[in-house]
């Protein structure tokens, strides 16, 4: 039976997914323009919109380019949205980086899983200084909190928090 | 094009109204005898060609889980072509699919998640006589057989009601089949691709889905999860009752939970009061979307069941494909209703049999039970699950959007309990043939 479980340790929410692989010989230049050319994309901070669970992925290019770390943390799983992105901007990121690498069978194939879970490495500590938010959790939070600024700097703001219900809201306007 | 000759008629045919139906399960003790079995049975499964079969208006379908193929011998190669999640079976999937405490196998009813659901037989009709016929055909399939045993029988009829146990029309949402003549009931979505639905054929993505060799046996076949979903109704009205004043918010607050009024009226196209008129009329009851009307869910929260199950364009400005995650569903109410007005359990069973139909029960049928049904991350609310049937423990909570202030529902328990289920293999009738020949 194929491999089932999937890898990457959790806190909270969160799970992070490192995955290891080799890049194939005499494409070390080729991956490093590529990946440095995403870089580069202003489309890629729409595509993290899009995805609305990755907090942050990096690649790491290292022994002189002949391999190549994929690192991220997002909420839930990630294996279960492959088929998701395989439709998105994010496929063809994920395609024309992980052309370069050795096996890679491209992100609508599908053996996708088992190349990334055969080239995923779990972590062995894993932390996050806020495991119980998600992104959209997060990105709400945010706006809140710009809003009640705003409520702050109106000059009725000081008579208004009076107002019993909004105690709680007093209690965080001091600092 | 779609070989409808091939395919089994229940996969493309929704369900009739009125209905009955019968669904029986068998292990198959002698894979002789079971071949046998598939032999004399397979003549009366009707293609999606020719809907009817030889009793009329009444069908038979025929599924096998992976323990059934396997006692039918298929060889050890072909079994591992399955995917892993079909191999494993609906309780060994519990934890990912949510079925946890009351809903786990530990507390299923036998057979279910024991390793001798092998063999299902569901058939279907307009009335009973007509059922009776066919379960009597059905019966010379297996009866002087002694290798195999009927081990579960379930009874399914439609309601005198016309609607499900908690009181709302059900059966609305159907997708459109691409090549098929299921035309679907929403004007609004195109036609999804067969292959997300019907093994053989390209999907959503342009390819074409990994398919259970020899190929002979894994065309025009689908996928299928069998729940067995109790539904306590008293549990349902008590909670609705003791959140609001009066019979009014009763009602609005259950077409928020649903997404549709009783009546199938939806929220997004009547959000004020019901509208019975719409919610009859079949060209109009599912003609809506989400996204550029309702964004935020002032009409239909985000969170209500029918708007987990298919979010239809919820997504449209994020990666998620809801076309990847679509399910073909058949639900048959089971057990008498719950008198009007009562309030507690009477201790009769009652609830839903839940068929899921599809090319992937991981990347269908499972997605949506563990991302959509039994978390909220998707509306920025991951501690939420479907109010309806989410498995919800007592502490549950439901965002209701409302302008100025959003409500909150808080304290909600389960209302559906799964009572046992597997995942079946629905082949195409060459494949019946195929395996009823026991090659190679």
């Amino acid at each position: 039976m194929a491999q089932l479980k999937r890898k990457g340790l959790r806190d909270g929410v969160m799970t992070e997914f490192t995955i290891f692989t080799k890049v194939k010989s005499g494409h070390e230049k080729a991956v490093r323009e590529t990946i440095v050319q995403h870089s580069q994309n202003p489309r890629r901070r729409e595509a993290i919109q899009e995805i609305g669970t990755l907090h942050e992925a990096r690649f790491v290019l290292f022994d002189n380019d002949t391999r190549l770390l994929f690192c991220s943390s997002f909420d839930g799983t990630w294996d279960k949205y492959i088929d998701d992105f395989a439709a998105t901007y994010i496929a063809n990121l994920f395609d024309s980086a992980f052309s370069h690498c050795e096996g890679y069978p491209g992100i609508k194939d599908p053996g996708i899983k088992d190349w990334f879970m055969a080239n995923a490495q779990e972590a062995v500590n894993y932390i996050c200084a806020y495991p119980d938010a998600t992104v959209k959790e997060i990105w709400k939070s945010l706006a809140v909190e710009k809003a009640y600024q705003k409520v702050l700097d109106n000059p009725a703001a000081e008579q208004a928090l009076q107002a019993p219900a909004l105690k709680p809201l007093l209690e965080q306007a001091a600092t | 094009m779609l070989e409808m000759n091939d395919i089994q008629s229940g996969v493309l045919r929704p369900r009739q109204a009125p209905y009955v139906a019968t669904y029986l399960l068998f292990r198959i003790d002698d894979r002789a005898d079971g071949r046998e079995m598939l032999k004399r049975l397979t003549p009366l499964i009707a293609s999606a060609a020719n809907a009817t079969s030889p009793a009329g208006e009444a069908w038979a379908m025929v599924a096998l889980s992976y323990q059934g193929l396997s006692a039918l011998g298929v060889p050890q190669k072909s079994l591992e072509s399955f995917p892993p999640v079909f191999q494993q079976g609906m309780a060994k999937r519990s934890e990912e699919i949510g079925d946890i405490g009351e809903n786990g196998p530990d507390h299923w009813e036998r057979p279910f998640g024991s390793s001798e659901v092998h063999l299902a037989i569901a058939a279907t009709a307009p009335d009973r006589p007509r059922l009776e016929q066919v379960l009597l055909h059905e019966k010379r399939s297996y009866q002087e057989l002694p290798g195999v045993k009927m081990i579960y029988r379930q009874d399914c009829a439609q309601l005198p009601t016309g609607r499900e146990h908690f009181g709302f029309r059900d059966g609305i949402g159907q997708p459109a089949i691409e090549g098929s003549d299921l035309t679907g009931s929403n004007p609004q979505e195109a036609p999804l691709k067969a292959g997300e639905f019907v093994l053989g054929y390209l999907d959503e993505a342009g390819m074409m889905p990994p398919m259970p060799q020899p190929e002979v046996l894994g065309r025009n076949g689908s996928y299928v999860a069998f729940r067995k979903l109790r539904q306590d109704v008293a549990a349902f009205r008590r909670y609705l009752e003791a959140q609001s004043t009066n019979a009014k918010e009763q009602e609005w607050l259950a077409a928020k939970m649903v997404g549709r009024w009783r009546s199938g009226a939806p929220l997004a196209l009547s959000p004020e009061y019901d509208d019975p008129e719409l919610g009859a009329n079949l060209k109009r009851n599912n003609d809506f979307l989400y996204y550029d009307d309702d964004p935020k869910g002032f009409k239909c929260p985000p969170g209500s069941h029918i708007r987990r199950m298919n979010p239809r364009d919820h997504f449209k400005h994020e990666a998620v494909q809801v076309n990847r995650h679509r399910l073909i569903r058949r639900g048959m109410s089971y057990g008498p209703l719950l008198p009007e007005g009562v309030l507690e359990d009477d201790g009769i069973e009652r609830g839903i049999i839940f068929i899921f139909v599809g090319a992937s029960l991981e990347r269908q049928f499972e997605f949506v039970q563990s991302e959509w049904v039994n978390q909220g991350t998707f509306i920025g609310k991951q501690d939420e699950k479907d109010p309806l049937n989410g498995s919800n423990d007592g502490t549950g909570v439901f965002t209701i959007p409302r302008q100025p202030i959003r409500q909150h529902l808080i304290g909600l328990p389960q209302f559906v309990t799964n009572r046992g289920g597997e995942y079946f293999f629905l082949p195409g009738l060459r494949a019946l043939q195929w395996l009823a020949e026991g090659t190679p």
